[in-house]
């Protein structure tokens, strides 16, 4: 393992926070393609280290996150209307191993989420963070559409993995 | 004219009508109304913390989570802080976390083994029965007599088990736990045969939270009424890739029933348990034919949501608990149940499906968290008088036992949750 160059610490965390941008703006297709085919998203609970076998908040291959994308962009989604608008904050970026061809990334990810509307109205107009820690797993990529990485697991452990969550139906 | 009577103030419900008990339910044949104001009145949140939560059996914790001596947790029945433990000698106590001497609980640890619980604060210590261990420091420093009532923490006043599910009461004059069943118990035996080796196995729990009160999740899992529309964008996104779940299907609304019970319980049913590819329903059934005859294996196989007044839900793969923590702020807890005796992949498969659906960002558990919301803002309006919970008064069927039939969409659940809670409330 050698030290990471600044080149490499760059171009991984203007990936990191491209995802970010992208989720921000809802423009979650296109969020969809920063994965590798088999790329796995990862939010395990306390104590899952088999997420076959033990629950966690959510353990999504392609076609979970396809679904969750579709169920969000394309159909009446109750607990996503009015839809809530977030602010993905990526901070703390350690470059922790590199090869020629894999990089995993330390990060802090703060998200501001709002859902817009009348704050008269139970669960609207309040802004919340939910908090956590993401661990990325890399992989240099080709395209150009991919900024030079693809994801091959995601994996984030929230601050309160293991305390009640609220509405968690947007992509964290 | 002096009146020499103290007039009592009757706690309103803010419409400027007084609020009896009997205010509350209207229920005389044709009409079932519920007065909103059951999710909003403070005064009523606190009669509910004394008359349903400590005189009702009340669901504390499932067998498989307190399996060695010394295994505890800790929970809350209504607001009352407990120790759940499994003794030296295997019983399970429910012991009030409160010290004896300045009431700090005792032990702040979700989940733990240990023989005794020490009070942080002056060291004040219980076995794990409950029993007064030691009071620190003890000699010379208290008259004769001083210390007479404390012989240990407070406990429940009874605690039972059912096919592994463990629950307590608060009123030492409840009838026995199966009493309290009555006639959900031999569904609740039908669910509890899921697992062809008795009893399943909980596994830590999906955790959320929603502002609303803690009746309305009581009153949604045995609502075959709203996922057609509710959870319809659920169905849009399977249909749209081809992998319409079974367990998502519209067999339970189209075959499906629901059932009341007058100890307050209710049940959705239909349709086929969990989602299960062929080759693993076959080892599935299998399993179960080993242990029961074909006419019990297809029961089996029914899908159940089966309400046991008043904090929890038995459903085809998790314990769903519900823990009220303010009028307007619930706790629920998703507990997956793992099934033994079966190919770990059946286990597999089940936790997939079930944490797709429910779990923290399921597809359909948010939808109905986001609605108790918004039934929440919806409750607080002055010209509500009445929540109509009508549906399908005339076409039950009484199956006699105090057990009520009838269609999915019907309300006969809310009904049945809410005669029995009036019925405490009022006494």
């Amino acid at each position: 393992m050698t030290q990471p160059t600044q080149t490499l610490t760059r171009s991984v965390e203007q990936f990191l926070f491209r995802e970010a941008r992208l989720l921000d703006e809802r423009a979650l297709e296109e969020w969809l393609t920063l994965f590798t085919p088999d790329g796995v998203y990862f939010m395990p609970l306390s104590g899952t280290t088999d997420p076959t076998r033990q629950p966690s908040v959510l353990f999504d291959t392609a076609a979970d996150r396809a679904q969750r994308v579709y169920q969000l962009l394309h159909t009446p989604h109750y607990a996503q209307i009015p839809a809530s608008r977030t602010v993905h904050q990526v901070t703390n970026i350690e470059i922790a191993e590199n090869s020629d061809e894999t990089v995993t990334a330390h990060a802090v990810v703060v998200v501001w989420e709002v859902r817009p509307g009348d704050p008269g109205q139970v669960g609207l107009g309040q802004v919340r963070t939910i908090e956590g820690r993401a661990r990325y797993d890399l992989v240099r990529a080709d395209t150009d559409t991919s900024g030079g990485w693809l994801i091959s697991k995601k994996t984030v452990t929230l601050l309160t993995h293991d305390l009640p969550v609220r509405n968690l139906s947007f992509i964290f | 004219m002096m009146g020499s009577a103290v007039e009592t103030v009757r706690p309103t419900n803010g419409k400027g009508r007084a609020m009896n008990a009997s205010d509350l339910v209207v229920d005389n044949g044709t009409d079932f109304w519920v007065d909103p104001c059951v999710y909003t009145d403070q005064e009523l949140y606190r009669s509910e913390m004394e008359k349903i939560f400590r005189t009702s059996w009340v669901y504390v914790a499932h067998e498989s989570e307190l399996t060695e001596p010394g295994d505890y947790l800790t929970t809350h029945v209504g607001e009352e802080p407990v120790i759940v433990s499994r003794d030296d000698k295997g019983a399970i106590n429910v012991l009030v976390n409160a010290c004896r001497h300045r009431a700090a609980v005792v032990c702040r640890e979700e989940r733990g083994n240990s023989k005794a619980f020490r009070c942080p604060y002056h060291g004040w210590a219980y076995r794990n029965n409950g029993d007064l261990l030691g009071v620190a420091q003890k000699a010379g420093a208290y008259k004769d007599g001083a210390l007479r009532d404390v012989d240990g923490l407070h406990r429940a006043a009874k605690v039972e088990s059912y096919r592994g599910l463990v629950f307590c009461t608060f009123d030492p004059q409840a009838p026995t736990l199966v009493e309290h069943l009555g006639a959900v118990r031999r569904h609740v035996d039908l669910w509890a045969d899921m697992s062809p080796e008795p009893e399943g196995r909980l596994l830590p729990p999906h955790r959320f939270e929603y502002s609303g009160n803690w009746k309305m999740q009581a009153e949604n899992g045995a609502d075959g009424y709203h996922p057609a529309v509710l959870h319809q964008s659920a169905f849009e996104t399977l249909d749209h890739f081809g992998v319409r779940s079974r367990a998502l299907s519209n067999e339970m609304l189209e075959v499906g029933k629901v059932r009341g019970f007058k100890e307050g319980h209710a049940i959705l049913e239909g349709g086929p348990v969990a989602r299960l590819n062929p080759k693993l329903l076959a080892s599935y059934k299998a399993a179960l034919g080993e242990r029961h005859d074909e006419t019990r294996v297809q029961e089996i196989l029914l899908r159940r949501h089966i309400f046991i007044f008043p904090n929890v839900y038995l459903m085809d793969g998790n314990i769903r608990t519900i823990l009220p923590r303010s009028i307007d702020r619930t706790e629920v807890r998703s507990y997956f149940m793992e099934l033994r005796g079966v190919d770990p992949a059946i286990n597999e498969e089940r936790l997939a499906d079930l944490q797709r659906r429910l779990g923290t960002a399921g597809f359909i558990g948010p939808d109905d968290l986001e609605t108790f919301a918004a039934v929440q803002t919806g409750s607080r309006s002055r010209s509500l008088d009445w929540m109509v919970m009508s549906r399908g008064l005339g076409r039950e069927e009484d199956l006699g036992d105090g057990e009520l039939l009838a269609l999915p969409s019907d309300e006969t659940p809310q009904r049945a949750i809410y005669r029995e809670w009036f019925r405490r409330i009022s006494a």
